[in-house]
Formats: C-alpha cells, structure tokens, sequence
C-alpha cells in the first residue's frame, strides 16, 4: 500500500549522482550523465481510492452534469457499453482491471433495470484486435462468460455494416462512428486515462472512428500543430477531436465513465526502475545486475513473455462519470495531480530511454518505427507549456533498434520500414505519397478484420505523430542502435552515450545543458521556458 | 564498463548514500520504523557484554589506551545516568564505556543518528546489537525518539548521548542540542558530563583509517535536576559544565574553576583556519626546523 507520496524531483547530478537507468529496449542500461546534467524524476505514486467499488457506484449515482445512470436506463432500450482497448494502460495492469469493476457496475444497474439489449464493443478504431484471452483479462470472467463471443466483439472499422457515416463538424471533418453505438439509445464509454492525452472527446470520435474520420486529426499538419499531444488546450487533435465528440453528442446520449490510475507501474522486484538511483539500495543494485543479466542471457522470445508478463500494481485515484467535458475536466485534475513536475527552463539536449512497451506492442515486438514513436511522439511530447529540450536541440535516445516485427500484429509495418522509407523519411512527403494506398490496400484490410493485425494505415500515423519532434529537433541520436536500422529511419545512432553527447556538440556545441527524462513511469513536465 | 564496474563505483556500500547536494534528504527514520527493542532483551544483552568483554573493549584499550580522570565523582550514584560527553570520533562511544564502572555497562543504550545508523538494516541491526544503539533524529525535534529515550531512562538503562548531535569535523566544540537535559529533566536522574581528548587524531570524521594513539576521558561533577526546573535551565547548567569540565582536560581544574580559558567552540573562521587552530596531533614528532 502506498503510504506517502512525494512530489516529482528535478534532480543536478553531481559527481556524489550514481549512474542513471536507462530503459534499453528489452533490457536496462546505466549511464553517468556529466556534471550540471538534470534529471527530472516522476512523483510517487498517489494514494488510492481505498474502496474502488463504492466510488465506482458512487460516480455513476451521482454523475456530473447528468442524470445518474440509474435513470437512463430502462426496459426495452438498446445500450452499448464502449471499452478502451489494451493499449492502456501500460504495462497492463493487475487483476482486477479497473475497467472490470466499471462494467459489473454498469451491467448490475442494467440487469436491475430489466435492460436486455446490451452490447459490449472493445473502442480499437484502427487498432488490432484484442484475442479472446486479453478481453477476458481485462473485463473479468463474469462479464466475459455472459456476453463473449455475441454481445462482447471488438469494432471493426471497415466493417460497412458496422459503421455509419453521421456527417460533418463544421469545419469538414467527416464523422463515420461505430453504427451499433450511435442507434443506441445510450452509449457508456469506460475509459482508462494513464496521461493528459487520454479520454474526454477523443474516446467515443476516435476510439469507435473509421479512417474517413481519423484522417481528418491523425494527419501531419494537425499533429504538427499539436504543442504537445498532453496539453489538450494547445492541441490541435484534441480541438478536432473535440469538435467531432461534440457533434456526436448532440446526436447520440453518451454517458463517460473516466477512471484515473496512479503511476505504480513496476512491481517488486522490478519496483527498482521506478526508484532513484541515489535512493536505491543494495537490494536494488543487485536486483538490477540480476534482471539485466539474465535478460541479456535469455532467448528472445522468453525474454518477452517475461518483460510482458509484468502487471503493473496500478491503483485507482479516481472515478468520474458524467457529461463528457465535465467529467474530462475533474479527470485532467486528477492526472495532473499525480503527473505534474514544475521544470524550469529548456536544455540543450534530451535524453530519455525507450522501454519494452508502447501502446502498440503490448504482447508483441516494439519495431523501429513504434520506437520512434515511442521516443519522438509520446516522450517528446511529454511536456505542458515547452518541450524539455529548445528548438534544434538534440534528443538522445537508448534503444537497440532491432529490425524486428511481428508479422501478425505488424504487417504493414514491414513495408512501411522497407519500402515507404527507403524513398522518404519526410512525414508530409509519405502522406501525399503512400497513405492511401496502404490504407485502402485489401489484403492490410483483410488482417485487420480477421487477424489481429494494425490497420494498414497505422505506421504513418505512428510516423506523423513523431513529426512534431522531427520538425522541432536539430538531430536525433540512437545509443546502442542497429547503424542500419537507425539510418533507414534517418537518424544517427552512437555506441555510448559519451559518444552520443560528443556527437551532439556538434549541434548544440561543447558544454550543453542536458535533460534526462527518467520515464516510465509516466509524469508530466510543466516547462517554464 | 561493465554493469558490475558501474555499480561498484556508482553506490556505496554498507555507509550511508552520499546524497547528490539537489537531493532531498531521505526521511527521517524514528523508532517506530526502525525497531531496536529486541536488542535490550536479555540475550541481546548478554550477547553485548560478550563482545564488549572479549572484543570491543580490549581493541579499544589496545587502540586508544584511554586514561580515565574523575571516576570518584560519579562512585556514588545510583543507576540509570544519562551521560552526555562532546563527540569527535566514532570511538567515542567505546571510549566512554570503556570509562564506565563495569557494572554499569550492562545496561547501557546509546543514542545514534537515525539518519546515520538506521538507514539500512544490516548497520543498524549491528548498531543496535553490539552497542546498544537507539535511534535518535539529530535534524529536528521528534517526539519520538524524546519519548523513548525517557523510556529507557525509566527502565533502568543509562544512556549515552552526544548532545552535539554528531562528530565535530574539527575536534572544536559545536552547538548543543537540549535533548540530554531534556531527559534529565523529565526522568529528574543526574547527567553526567563528560569530555573526551583524543580520539579526533585516532578517527576523525571522514578518516579510512584507525591510528593509535592516547585517549583522556575526564568525568565531571554530574548535575542533578532541581525541583520545578526545566529543560531549559537544566540545560543552560550543563552548557556551562561541559565547557569547565574542557577548561580542566585542556588546562587544569583550578583554571577551570576560575572561569578561565573558556574558548572551545574556536575561532569563527574557514574550516582549514580551525584544524590550524587545533595544533598538532599529540605524538607528531615536531619539524626538525624548529
């Protein structure tokens, strides 16, 4: 049980500062980051809800800026009941799933209520399917054994049957949703909010959105104008998003149920990389020479099972339900409780290390382009305000890069690596040039309905959402980077750090100030330029 | 470098961790998170005496060869004490058991820097074990530790406390804390002064090794609690003890009775100035220049 919880810590490292964690792909690495560097640590996990139940039912009973839930409900209706998908949160989190204790609340008001038209859809928009054995982890036996496999399905989005084409925001934005969803007579949208980014209006638009809808935010001018994807008020997606999510709401009864997590993201004995570093003791030294040597022994693939086997002890800090805005605003509260660290000024250089897990490789093998996401699009973006680093600064980035997919989950990720990018690594230059055609390609349709692959589409998105960091950087560097691999998607790479902050000087000259994130877990920094 | 390199050379071990100067200092660990009562049970206490008898107390007599000055003015009293005594060295402790009547020494607790000694299990087990170690926080008033410490005192152990509240780097006298008279005060027992030369050359603060060398313990005049007296006063009586009973191990107790020679804390100056101030270990030999 967390006890205390302090507040995150911007950190000089001197020479009495021990070496610093790196996340390193599947594995970690220790870096001694030069005298003068900062590094900007998480907060501690907050306190959690201490009887998650009764704040649940509590929510729904008295919701914001609606009728409780109770009174929506009756004989007779047809409701829908939308899910997150697995891509949150990360790592996925310990039994129970909060999102489990969400639905049995919801479906116990339903039953009681005689609610007999129910239908439960995983919101995974362009996202792969979710297998039978990941839903029924993450709603929990109950709700699976009544409702899998007809009343439990995951959206397909190129399901013509399924979808319906609603209109146009009035800005053009074309709105094509999940048709069961908008002929319900009530849509619940359960969300989990892990960072800023999440929940409010971009769960219902994108979550149950086709790719008519998507194109119209997930394209590189909007994300370019987009400073940062966590600060929505400055976000350009998040304005379009919200613009789609009101233009559903005049049509469509959604009631939100937004749950907030602390960041208890690593359980013992990996509970060492959310520590720091002049806080780790003997045990934790030990621990860290353990895991990493035995990652590095191990054969790739139990390397994996055992890295995606970690459930992260997350607890609940919140629960909101309600009218979407209303709700979303006491949600971006909650968050910003636990993830906010006030960072004054920008640095030369940003360092950070790119972990085993991202969105969009949960169970799978993080790519180089879901890396370059991970580094470029979610961690760059990791700011309010400013970015940590200043305009045509260095990003430093650890990760080995292999050339490594998962054919199944991945397949237009191999020829956006071998073919898209071989031509241009430019995000505008692959949009007008390639997008299309992957995304209408049949054969990338056909895995995405039938298999559990990404939707044709997703690489350039997971490409453009790294194009505010590319456009804003002066160089990006790969520490411990496969050269080839690093040079396909543009950048450089450098076997040691001291080699990577040596190659930086050429940019930012020779005595920079240095940034290191120490993410996951997950926090926000408040920029003060 | 390899992963072992870096560990070895990135964190201490078995000493507290030398925190980065932006660091927040950890939290203060107290009694309640760092249990030392089972090292005051029969067989931890008799497991102290045993290492005391045959291990500490002979190394320390071999190291130190302490002189003690001043027994025949505590023969009289009755147990418990609290005995506060200036603090130079970590040899100090052993140096005033050493000095204790022997069967006081059964039944002995020290106060030790929470900060210091508890903040792993293995030092602070071992604190607790071979010298009878309590925590104490140095850095801030705690209810807890006051608390405590008048527990023992009412359960019959003689304390050891450094009201300085760690080692002088520099051998000069620093600020006292009133957590001694505070005890002393609350439990109405004597408080016993005294005042250690020597152990500053044999380990200093921040010294790897143990030099031999000659030790003094002078015992002063032990200062009873009046009626209706606070800690306050009691503490004002003890400051003004500590500081005779310096005149008499540093001049002699007849200057000391006259108020002479009073300057301990020395001069307000760079820390180098003040070891200069200090002079020369006893037993350097003198340059053959002069």
């Amino acid at each position: 049980m967390v006890r205390s919880s302090r507040p995150g810590l911007v950190l000089e490292v001197d020479r009495r500062t021990p070496p610093v964690l790196f996340h390193n792909g599947e594995n970690f690495r220790l870096e001694k980051l030069p005298s003068g560097s900062r590094i900007v640590y998480p907060p501690e996990p907050l306190e959690a809800v201490k009887h998650p139940e009764d704040a649940i039912a509590r929510a729904v009973a008295e919701p914001n800026n609606a009728d409780p839930l109770r009174a929506k409900l009756r004989p007779g209706m047809k409701l829908t009941i939308a899910i997150d998908d697995i891509s949150l949160p990360l790592p996925p989190m310990k039994l129970p799933d909060a999102r489990q204790l969400v639905l049995e609340r919801v479906l116990t008001l339903a039953a009681e209520a005689g609610v007999d038209d129910v239908e439960l859809i995983v919101a995974n928009s362009l996202h792969r399917r979710m297998t039978e054995s990941e839903i029924r982890r993450m709603v929990g036996e109950r709700v699976f054994r009544s409702f899998w496999p007809d009343r439990l399905r995951n959206f397909d989005a190129e399901d013509p049957d399924d979808v319906v084409f609603v209109g146009t925001t009035e800005h053009g934005e074309e709105v094509e949703v999940c048709k069961r969803a908008f002929e319900s007579d009530l849509l619940v949208y359960v969300n989990i909010n892990l960072v800023a980014m999440d929940g409010g209006h971009k769960s219902v638009p994108v979550g149950l959105g086709t790719y008519r809808s998507l194109r119209h935010h997930h394209n590189v001018q909007t994300l370019l104008d987009s400073k940062s994807y966590m600060h929505p008020e400055r976000s350009a997606l998040h304005h379009s998003a919200t613009r789609m999510g009101r233009f559903l709401a005049d049509k469509l009864d959604i009631f939100t149920i937004e749950t907030t997590l602390n960041n208890d993201a690593f359980p013992s004995p990996y509970d060492f990389l959310s520590k720091r570093e002049f806080e780790w003791s003997f045990r934790d030294q030990a621990t860290y020479l353990g895991v990493t040597a035995g990652l590095k022994r191990m054969p790739d693939q139990l390397r994996q099972k055992l890295l995606h086997g970690i459930a992260a002890p997350y607890a609940l800090t919140g629960v909101h339900a309600g009218e979407t805005e209303a709700v979303h605003a006491k949600t971006l509260e909650n968050l910003h409780r636990q993830h906010v660290v006030q960072v004054q000024g920008q640095s030369d250089i940003l360092t950070c290390g790119i972990p085993y897990i991202g969105p969009y490789n949960v169970n799978s093998v993080m790519n180089p382009i879901l890396v370059v996401c991970m580094g470029l699009g979610y961690f760059f973006n990791l700011y309010r305000n400013a970015p940590l680093v200043r305009p045509g600064g260095v990003m430093i980035l650890t990760h080995p890069t292999p050339r490594a997919f998962n054919p199944v989950h991945h397949p237009s990720y191999i020829d956006f690596f071998d073919v898209v990018l071989a031509d241009s690594t430019d995000p505008k230059v692959i949009e007008q040039k390639y997008e299309k055609q992957f995304a209408e390609d049949e054969w990338y349709r056909h895995l995405y309905r039938t298999s559990y692959a990404y939707h044709g589409v997703h690489p350039f998105y997971m490409w453009y959402w790294a194009a505010h960091a590319m456009d804003y950087l002066g160089d990006v560097i790969f520490v411990g980077g496969d050269r080839e691999v690093v040079r396909r998607l543009g950048f450089r790479t450098a076997t040691t750090m001291a080699d990577a902050l040596e190659m930086a000087s050429e940019t930012v000259g020779r005595r920079p100030s240095i940034t290191h994130l120490h993410c996951p877990p997950l926090f926000l920094p408040e920029v003060t330029p | 470098m390899t992963d072992i390199k870096k560990v070895v050379r990135g964190w201490r071990w078995l000493r507290p961790a030398a925190l980065p100067k932006s660091a927040p200092a950890p939290a203060l660990r107290t009694e309640s998170n760092f249990e030392t009562a089972w090292a005051r049970k029969p067989w931890a206490n008799t497991t102290r005496d045993v290492i005391q008898e045959l291990v500490l107390l002979p190394g320390l007599r071999y190291v130190a060869s302490p002189t003690v000055r001043g027994s025949e003015r505590i023969r009289h009293l009755t147990q418990p004490v609290i005995i506060a005594s200036n603090h130079v060295s970590h040899l100090d402790t052993g140096v005033i058991v050493a000095a204790l009547p022997k069967h006081w020494r059964h039944r002995v607790a020290v106060g030790a820097a929470a900060d210091y000694f508890f903040t792993g299990k293995i030092r602070g087990s071992l604190a607790a074990l071979v010298l009878g170690a309590f925590p104490v926080e140095r850095k801030r008033a705690s209810a807890t530790s006051a608390r405590l410490a008048v527990r023992l005192v009412e359960e019959g152990w003689n304390l050891i406390l450094f009201p300085e509240g760690g080692r002088s780097p520099d051998g000069w006298l620093q600020e006292m804390k009133p957590g001694a008279a505070f005890v002393a005060a609350r439990t109405k027992r004597p408080l016993v002064p005294m005042w250690i030369t020597g152990t500053e050359h044999l380990l200093p603060k921040g010294a790897k090794g143990l030099r031999r060398g000659k030790v003094d313990v002078l015992i002063g005049d032990p200062i009873f609690p009046r009626d209706g007296e606070d800690a306050r006063e009691l503490q004002v009586r003890f400051e003004q003890a500590i500081r005779t009973l310096a005149t008499e191990a540093t001049r002699d107790w007849w200057t000391s009775l006259q108020g002479e020679g009073g300057d301990h804390e020395g001069p307000d100056a760079a820390r180098w100035r003040r070891v200069w101030e200090r002079g020369d270990a006893p037993g350097r030999p003198r340059s053959r220049w002069n």
